[in-house]
């Protein structure tokens, strides 16, 4: 190796930090002994002139690598936080768009006119649905054209709704129809729109997720601009038997300081952040998706009743719903815990959701139709709903420890990140004083 | 000194982005790892749901097939199907929702009603002594002969189907029939603008007809000009011809007299093209039970409360025809 290294150690790769590990390794000689012949070659002002340059492009680098990391640590934190947040702000409209039409098929189910407080929860729905896709396109940015379809889509929904609603008030039975062909369209076309966007943006989230942790590859650079300036202290300290030179010293120190701070608090966020996808994140995905799939059993539930007595087929789906649900809310073998009653309200309606379809499978419709409609205490409309409620803190309150670990990861890297660029540049300037001082020793 | 402090520094700065980037390694990768989302196989392509087994057997025109000789509904034996029924407490029967005048949910009372549905209030009479021992299964079209074929138990899902079915002798090989109790023919709903005045006339156009019927045969073999366009229910043709997905609604005279109590804009138009002879259906083995149904028809036809049930719900047809004359001898 230091045969090899004859020629002075290249400064022009430590110059721009975009430069990577290869360029690196031929810095690497710092271990070299003194000894080497090449020199001789070359007089000590001359290697002195270019030690300035090795030492001063070597601090600059530091500095710029560390303030790399640090924004591209802060930037991708930050993405992966909105990210989530826009995931759970798809999965919420998904939510109210199938609980709209639960509660349309349900009012179909009452007969007669619809209940003015059950419209007002349409409403309601809809209107939530209507404001976060306008939210959602908002903040979106990747640019998906899909809201605009979803939001199209909700549109000619309503409006098959308010046609199912007219005919219905006149007595027509072709509102039942408008009604079903309403809810198709939700179900074949929208809701996997919706699906296909969540499944984007958690794609989006995880790749902010491995870039935040990729940024650390950017402190190879700090490494080694730090390994050549201590490499040039020892340099000068043997050519000129002086065991100190401060301004070097200093700035060797002050990137060493610098630097363990930054590995230790870039690995902390990247820590925070693999944590949080563990962790937080996690719980609220499988919450959010628990939620998803209990609302479609619920909303299911009215129209195995309206198809009155052939709802097996469907029954089937509600099933399927409920156990997806149940999976996902146990927590067991998970970084995360998902408490016991969040579980046991689950399953209470679901014991409930159990009773109305016996009633019916018995021939009982009208006893089914009674247990499904009642807004009673104990029934099972107020089983789902302290459900639903319990859900839905849960998962605002798991999507904010999300957000608070990643953002505070992010700000502290982002701050790390301007303390290295600071440090370079004084780095810099102490190098270039400290080998001056030994290159006026020549004049 | 300060080399060997760099040095120690520079195997714990290696050491530990070593640890970080392993950390990564194990952390899981993709979007849908992330939702935990199970990779789903490609659906295999589903069998299609049974077609109607290919039948050798005609249907002679203007011939109705005929059904069991009647057993009066006062000497109902007391044992065999009929027992079994009364003890059950309830007569299961598939029926339509949506078929206004026939068998429709009337959204303002939430009730099932209509023509089939007082037939059936009458059998539940003869039966129970009371007409409301019913239990509704609303079917489609297509679940007629699917809910009257045994299971594995030799069980149905109903006892009776009285959802405007059509005898037919290719009906006959799987499932038995009562004598008729409407003579219904197959007609066309237009636009109320339209000059057309039978199927003949919509050559190019689009007609809209339920699935796994009588009516949709006809359509496709009959008239191969014409655009056919099926539906699951008959009501689902009201709506695509409401939005103008659709030209034309072909079906049973009786159901698109429904539609256009419904729709102002439409109109029925022409004569007849076929003869479509309504009979309620029952399972292939409950001989005994299609001979009291067959009673109870020929007591409602003798009495007068065929003639007035026509009235209540079709009279928007015409007056009150004679009732359909019973064909026995199988």
């Amino acid at each position: 190796m230091s045969t090899t290294a004859a020629a002075p150690p290249p400064p022009v790769p430590q110059a721009s930090p975009q430069q990577n590990a290869p360029s690196v390794t031929a810095v690497q000689p710092q271990n070299a002994p003194v000894a080497t012949p090449a020199k001789k070659t070359r007089s000590t002002p001359a290697t002195l002139r270019l030690l300035l340059a090795v030492s001063v492009l070597a601090s600059l680098a530091f500095g710029a690598a560390g303030f790399q990391t640090g924004s591209s640590q802060a930037g991708s934190t930050a993405d992966a936080s909105a990210e989530a947040a826009q995931l759970i702000g798809i999965q919420s409209v998904r939510n109210d768009l199938v609980r709209a039409d639960a509660i349309a098929a349900n009012a179909f189910l009452v007969g007669g006119l619809e209940p003015a407080d059950q419209r007002a929860e349409y409403d309601t729905a809809i209107d939530d649905a209507t404001r976060e896709i306008t939210r959602l396109a908002a903040d979106d940015k990747a640019g998906d054209t899909d809201f605009a379809k979803v939001n199209a889509e909700v549109a000619i929904y309503t409006g098959l709704i308010e046609q199912a609603r007219a005919n219905n008030r006149q007595g027509f039975p072709v509102g039942a129809a408008y009604l079903s062909q309403a809810s198709a369209l939700l179900n074949d076309s929208t809701l996997p729109q919706l699906e296909a966007l969540v499944l984007a943006s958690a794609d989006r989230a995880a790749g902010s997720f491995t870039a935040s942790t990729v940024s650390l590859v950017w402190l190879i650079i700090a490494l080694a601009a730090l390994i050549a300036l201590v490499w040039v202290h020892l340099w000068i300290t043997r050519r000129s038997h002086r065991y100190l030179n401060w301004p070097l010293l200093i700035a060797a120190g002050a990137m060493l300081i610098v630097g363990v701070i930054g590995v230790i608090t870039f690995s902390n966020t990247t820590g925070a952040a693999i944590e949080a996808r563990q962790n937080s994140y996690a719980k609220t995905l499988a919450l959010s998706q628990a939620y998803t799939s209990a609302t479609e059993a619920k909303s299911l539930e009215s129209f195995t009743l309206i198809k009155r007595g052939s709802g097996q087929t469907l029954e089937a789906d509600v099933q399927t719903a409920i156990s997806d649900a149940q999976t996902r809310l146990d927590s067991s073998g998970k970084k995360y815990l998902i408490s016991d009653d969040l579980k046991n309200s689950f399953n209470s309606w679901v014991e409930k959701h159990k009773e109305i379809r016996e009633a019916d499978d018995t021939g009982n419709w009208d006893g089914a139709v009674a247990q499904a409609i009642s807004q009673e205490p104990g029934s099972a409309n107020a089983a789902f709903t302290s459900f639903s409620t319990a859900a839905q803190d849960d998962i605002a309150s798991s999507s904010a420890t999300t957000k608070d670990a990643l953002d505070t990861g992010g700000t502290q890297s982002a701050l790390l990140g301007w303390l290295f660029l600071v440090a370079g540049l004084a780095a810099a300037v102490l190098s270039w004083r400290g080998v001056s001082l030994r290159l006026k020793e020549y004049r | 000194m300060s080399a060997i402090r760099s040095r120690t520094a520079r195997v714990a700065l290696i050491a530990t982005l070593i640890g970080t980037l392993a950390l990564t390694a194990c952390a899981p990768r993709s979007g849908s790892d992330d939702l935990g989302l199970t990779p789903t196989p490609t659906p295999t392509e589903s069998a299609p749901s049974n077609p109607a087994p290919a039948s050798t057997c005609k249907n002679v025109e203007g011939e109705v097939q005929p059904s069991y000789s009647p057993i009066s509904p006062d000497s109902i034996p007391s044992d065999g199907a009929i027992e079994t029924i009364r003890q059950q407490g309830v007569l299961r029967v598939g029926v339509s929702a949506d078929t206004l005048l026939m068998g429709a949910r009337n959204p303002l009372t939430g009730q099932i009603e209509g023509f089939d549905i007082d037939v059936l209030h009458e059998i539940s009479r003869a039966i129970f002594g009371d007409p409301n021992k019913l239990q509704f299964k609303v079917i489609t079209s297509a679940q007629r002969l699917d809910v009257l074929t045994p299971d594995a138990d030799g069980k149905t899902q109903v006892d009776i189907v009285a959802r405007t079915m059509t005898i037919n002798c290719a009906r006959w090989e799987t499932i038995a029939f009562s004598t008729e109790y409407y003579d219904a023919g197959q007609k066309v709903l237009v636009g109320a603008d339209s000059d057309a005045t039978s199927i003949a006339d919509l050559d190019g156009k689009k007609v809209c007809a339920p699935a796994s019927t009588t009516t949709l045969t006809r359509l496709q073999d009959e008239f191969p000009n014409v655009e056919a366009v099926s539906a699951a229910t008959h009501t689902e043709c009201l709506v695509l011809f409401q939005q103008g997905k659709v030209d034309a609604i072909t079906g049973d005279d009786t159901i698109l007299a429904g539609f256009a109590a419904q729709d102002p804009y439409a109109k029925v138009v022409g004569e007849p093209i076929s003869a479509e002879p309504y009979g309620l259906g029952m399972p292939a083995d409950k001989v005994e039970l299609v001979q009291v149904v067959n009673g109870v028809l020929d007591r409602m036809r003798s009495d007068g409360t065929w003639t007035s049930l026509y009235t209540k719900w079709l009279g928007v047809l015409g007056p009150a025809p004679a009732p359909p004359v019973p064909v026995y001898g199988r």
